[in-house]
């Protein structure tokens, strides 16, 4: 108990610590303490939006990353490799390809268009990765995958299609947070502290989920309307953090496994830290990637996928030892 | 405190440019507005949007070397801030290694601190490609103005513009007509010659040529040529050897930076039974010939030479330039 | 809970369309007998356990708990009445014993709080089938038989009146089998809670089970008391098994034993 207890307190001073640094780091030397007025332009308008966008992305992907592990009782599972990731911008892509809705005009629209479309691709994954009232990390990666890219091949087929104006907006997905401003992360503001909320609500019933379906219907719960529940918050939060940010991967993958380390597997835990951690995690990645090569700017994805691949592969290696394949 | 700025597009130019980008809605945080709102006049861009800009432009940041150029040939002292391609005139890239020019982007990535480090009294983007930059400085009360110029025409009221912003406006002029007097010399040579079918390649591997509405594209139409690919709906695509052949081009200009890697064509089924190929009419010519820029002329003669000379040329040699 | 009857089935059957995987099961149960439920594969067990804790809905026929209707308990008040110890799970994540058999308190404790009452409690139930040491432990760490005892320890945590089981000994070796059975036994004699188990092995049926369930083609052939209803006919007749029925002195029990272990073949019915 104690040692969770210093956790939670160096988590909070982390995200104290890690905000003030990337507030303080840029391209344009700020010291906090005098300001021209330029700076407070560049402070306010550029930089904390950047920031925001950045803690409630990391943590959004990170719960749903999380959600994903618990909905489909697997250690493997996060937005990117389900393909829900490749479905949100694909409805995106859709909404703009089909002058439904635009990036720049309404926003919020193309984030609802990318939510419909993660809950297509997950859909798919759910039809595809069940097997015998329960999923198989298998065929759960392998329907990812596929699914994955199969909705990827339609967003290239869509970028192709649409002339160079919409071509331009689909840069949108090449992501990351060069071009964050208020517009877009008051999306995330909006909605993304009640999915969590929602999330850390119902953790109980998630918690029992983890024993089977049969086990936690026969303990009083509704397992179809709360897998429903936790599959559209996952969606959700998934959809939001592409419609800002683009693809970016494995965060939903390290930060939950992080936690479960120190803190187990109990959701009610798990989903909050989960949450701040993983937000922490893209702030200061989103800083190394504006940071390593000033001022042209790293991907966001490309350092998020450097620290996950490996442990992405090393967790592979670790959970092969079991027959659920 | 919000303040709610809307700009209605207009159907803008006479190009296709559709209304996608209908209502801007707005800025949750305005601190410092940069824009005095006394002395502005009012204009609309290429992309049809309405843009306030003070009268008096001091502090120019350009996001694209076509751009930059025309900042720097009416006013070189006004731009900081630039790409990191701008070339053109070469007092640009003087002042850049002056350190006089700060290097803010390269066309497809911007950095938006640094702009706003700049205290610009004008930004100036090409088109749709930098709108998500364009955006957020809009909405922080900058003033954003897209000079996309497809042809002659789109250059001279660009230029033109640029001159009323700077308050260069004679300065502007007269470099137009001096381009208009050249334009029309090189026009009259070839008005009353049958117009011959080129081909303009990008890149060899994969096939990449010009298309519709492309500045190349006109380039070659206004030199006296038709693009064998005018149909193609894109700036620039990608095509199959299948396609060339069948359209059987008798001119075919290659960049020159390709010439190692066109060695490689000759090779290739069919690619000796085109026009072109048979009777030698193949040229080369450097990118800057053929970009956007008021110094366009250049590279129109170039290509006119390409086109309409007696003198036979030497397979896949480069030839001499005028 | 007042009645003496903790469970009857009346009329149930249960099927899709191309047939009926169970046909007119009746039967009743009174409060703390253990009765095993024996059948060959493919006899309708998973689904008549299935029917009797709500998960399917029959075709014809009834459910009761405790002389109310199945359909009229609500889920968590259904989950308080009746239990279920399923096929052992795949658990991929670190639960502790502890925590997982806390899972078990799900239907009573409140939302976020575990009360004391909620923490005796599973502290009890791991206590009934030998497994308080095991408490701090990691579930993937426990051998077979100990995930097992955790696991009925879930569901006794969750206080139910009625306790189903599928298949509990399997894949455990004989020791635990028998702690097992010990261990349900003395949970009906002690505390009145129903048992139905799913069980293979006739010799331990005879053992412990008080009455058993004979299901064959969807069909119940007989039900009553194990001395009753266990005998080389019905055994052959259910099974298709030759049996031998040997009385040991020493024990004072009864065994059945195939009488040609070498040529098996299933006896027509």
């Amino acid at each position: 108990m104690n040692r969770q207890r210093w956790s939670c307190l160096l988590i909070a001073f982390t995200l104290f610590i890690s905000f003030f640094l990337a507030l303080s780091i840029g391209p344009v030397r700020i010291s906090l303490f005098d300001m021209s007025a330029t700076d407070k332009v560049i402070l306010f308008n550029l930089r904390l939006p950047r920031i925001l966008s950045a803690f409630f992305v990391g943590g959004g992907l990170a719960l749903a990353g999380a959600i994903f592990q618990g909905l489909f009782r697997n250690p493997i599972a996060d937005s990117y490799l389900l393909g829900v990731s490749s479905g949100a911008s694909l409805g995106a892509a859709a909404a703009i390809v089909f002058r439904l809705a635009s990036p720049l005009a309404n926003f919020a629209a193309v984030s609802c268009f990318a939510f419909i479309g993660s809950l297509v691709a997950l859909a798919l994954v759910f039809y595809f990765g069940h097997h015998d009232g329960g999923f198989s990390i298998f065929r759960l990666l392998l329907s990812g995958l596929g699914v994955g890219l199969f909705l990827s091949s339609l967003v290239a087929i869509f970028m192709l299609m649409a002339g160079e104006e919409l071509k331009a907006l689909i840069f949108f997905f090449l992501g990351g947070f060069s071009s964050s401003s208020w517009d877009t992360t008051w999306v995330s503001l909006a909605c993304i502290p009640l999915a969590v909320v929602a999330a850390c609500y119902f953790a109980p019933e998630l918690n029992v989920l983890l024993l089977g379906e049969e086990t936690a219907e026969s303990s009083g719960i509704r397992t179809g309307r709360i897998q429903l529940l936790y599959a559209i918050l996952a969606a959700l939060l998934t959809s939001i953090s592409v419609s800002v940010a683009g693809l970016i991967g494995f965060i939903g993958l390290i930060v939950p496994h992080m936690i479960r380390l120190v803190f187990g597997a109990d959701h009610r835990t798990l989903f909050p830290l989960t949450f701040f951690c993983g937000g922490i995690f893209l702030i200061l990645c989103d800083t190394a990637a504006r940071t390593v090569i000033a001022p042209a700017e790293l991907p966001v994805g490309v350092v998020t996928s450097l620290l996950g691949v490996p442990i992405f592969l090393y967790l592979i290696r670790k959970e092969s030892g079991d027959y659920n394949w | 405190m919000r303040t709610f700025l809307q700009l209605r597009d207009l159907i803008a130019t006479q190009h296709n440019i559709r209304r996608l980008f209908a209502l801007q809605a707005v800025v949750a945080l305005s601190i410092a507005a940069p824009i005095a709102l006394a002395g502005n006049r009012i204009i609309v861009d290429d992309l049809g949007f309405k843009i306030e800009v003070k009268d008096n432009v001091r502090r120019v940041v350009s996001l694209v070397p076509t751009n930059s150029e025309m900042v720097c040939l009416l006013d070189c002292k006004r731009l900081k801030g630039g790409t990191r391609y701008d070339q053109f005139p070469v007092e640009v890239k003087k002042r850049v290694q002056a350190k006089q020019i700060e290097i803010i982007g390269g066309g497809f990535d911007a950095n938006l601190e640094k702009i706003v480090q700049l205290r610009p009294d004008l930004i100036l983007t090409n088109g749709p490609t930098q709108q998500r930059f364009a955006v957020p400085l809009k909405n922080m009360g900058y003033s954003v103005v897209s000079l996309w110029p497809r042809d002659m025409d789109g250059l001279k009221r660009d230029f033109l513009l640029l001159g009323e912003l700077l308050g260069q406006e004679k300065k502007a002029q007269s470099v137009i007509d001096d381009m208009q007097r050249r334009f029309s010399l090189i026009e009259a040579k070839v008005k009353n010659k049958p117009r011959k079918q080129v081909y303009l390649q990008m890149w060899t591997d994969p096939l990449i040529t010009v298309g519709k509405s492309s500045f190349p594209d006109w380039l070659v139409a206004a030199a006296g040529g038709i693009n064998v690919f005018g149909d193609l709906p894109f700036d620039s695509g990608q095509v199959g050897l299948e396609s060339i052949i069948q359209r059987n081009p008798e001119v075919l200009i290659f960049l020159a930076a390709q010439e190692p890697f066109v060695k490689t064509l000759t090779k290739r089924p069919g690619w000796s039974s085109i026009r072109g190929v048979r009777e030698s009419h193949v040229c080369f010519i450097d990118e800057p010939d053929i970009r956007r820029s008021i110094e366009f002329l250049d590279g129109l003669a170039k290509i006119q030479d390409c086109l309409f000379r007696d003198k036979r040329v030497n397979q896949l040699t480069p030839t001499e330039t005028k | 809970m007042n009645s003496k009857i903790a469970i009857e089935a009346r009329e149930l059957s249960f099927g899709y369309e191309n047939g009926l995987v169970l046909t007119n099961v009746s039967f009743s149960i009174g409060a703390g007998e253990l009765v095993a439920l024996i059948g060959p594969n493919g006899s309708g067990k998973t689904t008549l356990l299935k029917l009797l804790l709500g998960f399917l809905p029959p075709k014809t026929g009834q459910v009761s708990l405790c002389d109310q209707p199945l359909q009229s308990y609500a889920p968590i008040e259904r989950a308080k009445t009746i239990a279920y110890v399923s096929q052992q799970p795949w658990l991929s994540f670190p639960l502790t014993a502890f925590e997982l058999a806390s899972l078990g308190r799900y239907p009573h404790a409140s939302r976020f709080k575990f009360s004391s009452a909620d923490a005796a409690a599973v502290e009890r139930a791991l206590d009934e089938t030998g497994s308080k040491h095991l408490g701090e432990r990691s579930f993937a760490t426990l051998s077979g038989g100990e995930k097992q005892k955790v696991l009925i320890s879930r569901a006794l945590a969750q206080s139910a009146r009625i306790l189903l089981l599928d298949e509990p000994t399997l894949h455990l070796d004989l020791y635990y089998q028998l702690q097992i059975l010990a261990a349900l036994k003395k949970l009906c004699v002690e505390q009145r809670v129903t048992v139905i188990a799913v069980l293979h092995d006739v010799n331990q049926v005879l053992l412990f089970a008080d009455k058993a369930l004979l299901l064959n083609d969807g069909m119940l052939r007989a039900f009553g008391p194990v001395v009753e209803v266990i005998n080389e006919n019905s055994i052959r007749d259910l099974l298709g098994v030759d049996m031998k029925a040997i009385e040991d002195a020493e024990t004072g029990g009864r065994y059945y034993l195939p009488r040609d272990p070498f040529r098996i073949r299933r006896q027509p019915s």
